[in-house]
């Protein structure tokens, strides 16, 4: 994957451990400011190693880790560079998940290396949605549950995520929630 | 052809639509056009919340209907840009306006997808470029990050480099010790070839133990051959660039290079780790931005104002100022001392290690604050004229000498007595006339006292320093040869450039050949 997930980890690890933990992961990964550079592709092998041993020093189950890092990714795009791309996207939940995909496309002109998952609006009812996930990946399911709890954040909304049977190809998520 | 459309389509396909009546008032218009210009009525004309260009001398739109010719809006209130064309409808006139990605380049503006039309190429344009900013931005951090992190491992590397340093000088002062006092016994038991062989055993252990040595010296960066003269001017104009980087947006860099033509013994990389951990602090001291001016200048400072220096010369000033916030005094008096930082992740290296290598290279650095009105470091470096073409001098390359007939004097200089006694012995045997002396102090004494072909002086010694000596030394007998000796040669002892070196342990070929060059001057032409 790109850098800029593991600057989002590494960040993330800052923010809420300091910095002696990062250089244990660091170490622990083998890993240094070399693999931190956002517009450098890195085998996704590298990124792997990078969430095993952040679980591992932080002491959390890897899913429990996923999620965590899904929801700290929105914020993190917020208040970084990739906050006005954020804006763009859409000013609330509904016609922000339905540019998802619109917005992945703008960005993989600038990254032709990404593999950009797709999200679409499967069903949508006041305070209940249903978005479907397709990705070349597998295994990132916790993580896209983190990013939609993330969202549900930015929106200043309230409520759950969860995975729930689909029965097409990809993966399908069942937000629900109400106004704060 | 008229083709009928129906509002809510007409808002998805134009977002930033409006209608206007026949007579030029504005009737109806699209969200994006509610969401941006909340000012906007219906019944308003459209002149009194824009400019309009590309159309009419006198703004009339009706001219342009069916035609393919765009026209641009620019908002009284914000300056916002919007850009379309005219067609008629049964209301009046249809203005087909989409917001200019310019409008949303130039301001942070809060434009959105849903302003534009879906599969608007604007959108793909606007993430492009947006997404370009931001790994830009991106991109100058790393940068950053990457020279920090070069930093503190220089930093801590500087520290390891010293403990390996101090270790190695010691550890090869015995093993000197123990090379030549074997050398010298050897000759003595030239019929008992036993004990021979146990002195070549002492030997070999003692030249594996300067195996170690070396990578110890390795390990601390132990290098002769580290200071090289450098033109600090074009040094600075080669890392521009880089510099630029470094300070980040905001910060602008004021170049005043004014030493052209003249160099200084250093070490290039200590040079440009001190301005880098200068820049980066001048960069910390100012979060809102301002400007770093890198000025060089050449300053003549009196006798005793750096160091042992004992009469006035030039010094290539450096100097790097910021318009931050400054220092208060209390923390002005600490800022060069080793791991004092005001930073929440600063490890407090950064201006003692500048301050080291100004020192180690024969100069000095000071700092000046104010607070609230910023912050200016100084390092000041011997300044000598470039040479043609700007080489380093290895020690070692003497310069012709006339050669001699009667016994050689050598004024030999060494703290351990072992040492001097081993020396003392090796060298008369060689034919040499040696005045041993165990201090600098008495050196001096015998230095005024008679005159001598040749100082051999260890460099380290407690509470002196053999490069000090040497220069005095030269002063007092001009033609003087001087060769220097250590396991370990404190980074940045400044050697005049026909002084020669000799490592620790002390190979005894090494030394009478060195001797020999030095009296005779090199066999073959440099
Ligand atoms: C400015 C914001 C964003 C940027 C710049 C961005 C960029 C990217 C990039 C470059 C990748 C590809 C990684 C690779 O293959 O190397 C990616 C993947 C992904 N993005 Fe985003 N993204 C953003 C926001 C979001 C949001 C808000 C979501 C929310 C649901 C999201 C969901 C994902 C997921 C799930 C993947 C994983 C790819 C996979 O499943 O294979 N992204 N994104």
């Amino acid at each position: 994957m790109y850098g800029m997930i593991h600057r989002a980890v590494r960040q993330m690890v800052l923010d809420t451990r300091g910095e002696a933990t990062w250089a244990e992961i660091e170490r622990a990964a083998g890993l240094g400011p070399a693999e931190m550079i956002s517009a450098e592709v890195y085998d996704d092998e590298v990124t792997l190693k990078l969430i095993g041993a952040t679980a591992e020093i932080l002491a959390e189950p890897v899913d429990a880790l996923l999620l965590a890092f899904g929801r700290y990714w929105i914020s993190f795009a917020e208040r970084g560079s990739f906050g006005r791309i954020l804006d763009f996207t859409g000013t609330d939940l509904v016609s922000f998940i339905g540019n998802l995909d619109n917005m992945h496309r703008g960005v993989q002109a600038v990254m032709p290396d990404a593999r950009m998952p797709t999200f679409h609006l499967v069903d949508s009812t006041p305070g209940r949605l249903i978005v479907s996930y397709a990705s070349s990946r597998t295994g990132l399911e916790r993580f896209v549950e983190g990013l939609l709890l993330g969202l549900l954040d930015r929106f200043g909304l309230t409520g759950s995520v969860s995975e729930r049977p689909a029965n097409g190809h990809g993966r399908q998520f069942l937000l629900t929630y109400s106004t704060i | 052809m008229q083709i009928e459309i129906d509002e809510s389509v007409l808002g998805v396909l134009f977002p930033a639509f409006v209608i206007l009546d026949d007579s030029g008032r504005i009737r109806q218009f699209g969200p994006t056009i509610a969401r941006r210009f909340p000012t906007i009525a219906g019944g308003d004309r459209i002149e009194t919340h824009f400019t309009i260009s590309g159309a009419a001398p006198d703004g009339d739109l009706s001219a342009l209907a069916g035609s393919s010719q765009t026209f641009t809006l620019v908002g009284h209130v914000d300056q916002a840009r919007l850009v379309g064309t005219v067609l008629r409808c049964s209301a009046g006139l249809l203005l087909t306006l989409r917001m200019s990605p310019e409008s949303f380049l130039l301001d942070s503006s809060d434009y959105t997808m849903a302003d534009f039309a879906p599969g608007d190429p604007a959108i793909h344009g606007l993430l492009l470029l947006s997404m370009q900013r931001a790994l830009l931005d991106e991109q100058r951090t790393v940068v950053r990050e990457l020279a920090k992190e070069r930093q503190s491992s220089v930093d801590l590397l500087d520290r390891v480099s010293r403990v390996a340093g101090f270790m190695a000088h010691d550890f090869n002062n015995f093993l000197s010790i123990i090379k030549l006092t074997s050398d010298r016994m050897r000759m003595e038991l030239l019929d008992q070839p036993r004990l021979r062989r146990m002195l070549d055993i002492i030997k070999s252990t003692a030249a594996r133990g300067s195996a170690i040595t070396r990578s110890l010296m390795t390990l601390s960066h132990q290098r002769d051959d580290t200071r090289i003269l450098v033109s600090i001017d074009d040094m600075i104009r080669d890392n521009a660039q880089f510099f630029s980087t470094i300070a980040g947006t905001g910060v602008q860099i004021k170049m005043d290079l004014a030493t052209t033509g003249l160099v200084t013994a250093v070490s290039p990389v200590g040079a440009l780790n001190s301005l880098v951990n200068l820049l980066m602090n001048a960069r910390d001291a100012m979060p809102e931005g301002g400007s770093i001016t890198l000025r060089t200048q050449v300053r003549r400072l009196p006798a005793g104002a750096i160091g042992r220096s004992d009469e006035a010369s030039d010094y290539i000033v450096i100097e790097v100022a910021d318009t931050g916030k400054g220092m208060a005094p209390e923390v002005l008096s600490k800022a060069f001392k080793p791991l004092f930082s005001t930073k929440p992740s600063g490890n407090g290296l950064g201006l003692a290690s500048v301050l080291d290598f100004a020192r180690e290279s024969g100069g000095d650095a000071c700092i000046d604050s104010t607070l609230g009105r910023g912050t200016e470091v100084h390092i000041m470096l011997p300044a000598r004229p470039a040479p043609d073409v700007a080489m380093a001098r290895e020690p070692g390359l003497a310069g012709p000498h006339p050669g001699s007939e009667t016994a050689p004097t050598i004024l030999l200089v060494d703290d351990e007595p072992y040492a001097i006694e081993a020396l003392a012995e090796l060298l008369e045997a060689e034919g040499y006339a040696v005045t041993a002396c165990q201090s600098c102090a008495q050196a001096l004494v015998e230095l005024a006292s008679k005159p001598f072909r040749i100082l051999l002086t260890d460099i380290v010694m407690p509470g002196e320093n053999g490069t000090a000596l040497a220069e005095a030394a030269c002063r007092m007998q001009p033609d003087l040869k001087v060769i220097l000796m250590s396991g370990f040669v404190p980074e940045g002892q400044s050697m005049a450039e026909d002084w020669m070196f000799l490592r620790k342990p002390i190979d005894t070929a090494t030394l009478t050949s060195m001797l020999r060059l030095a009296l005779d001057g090199p066999v073959a032409a440099e």
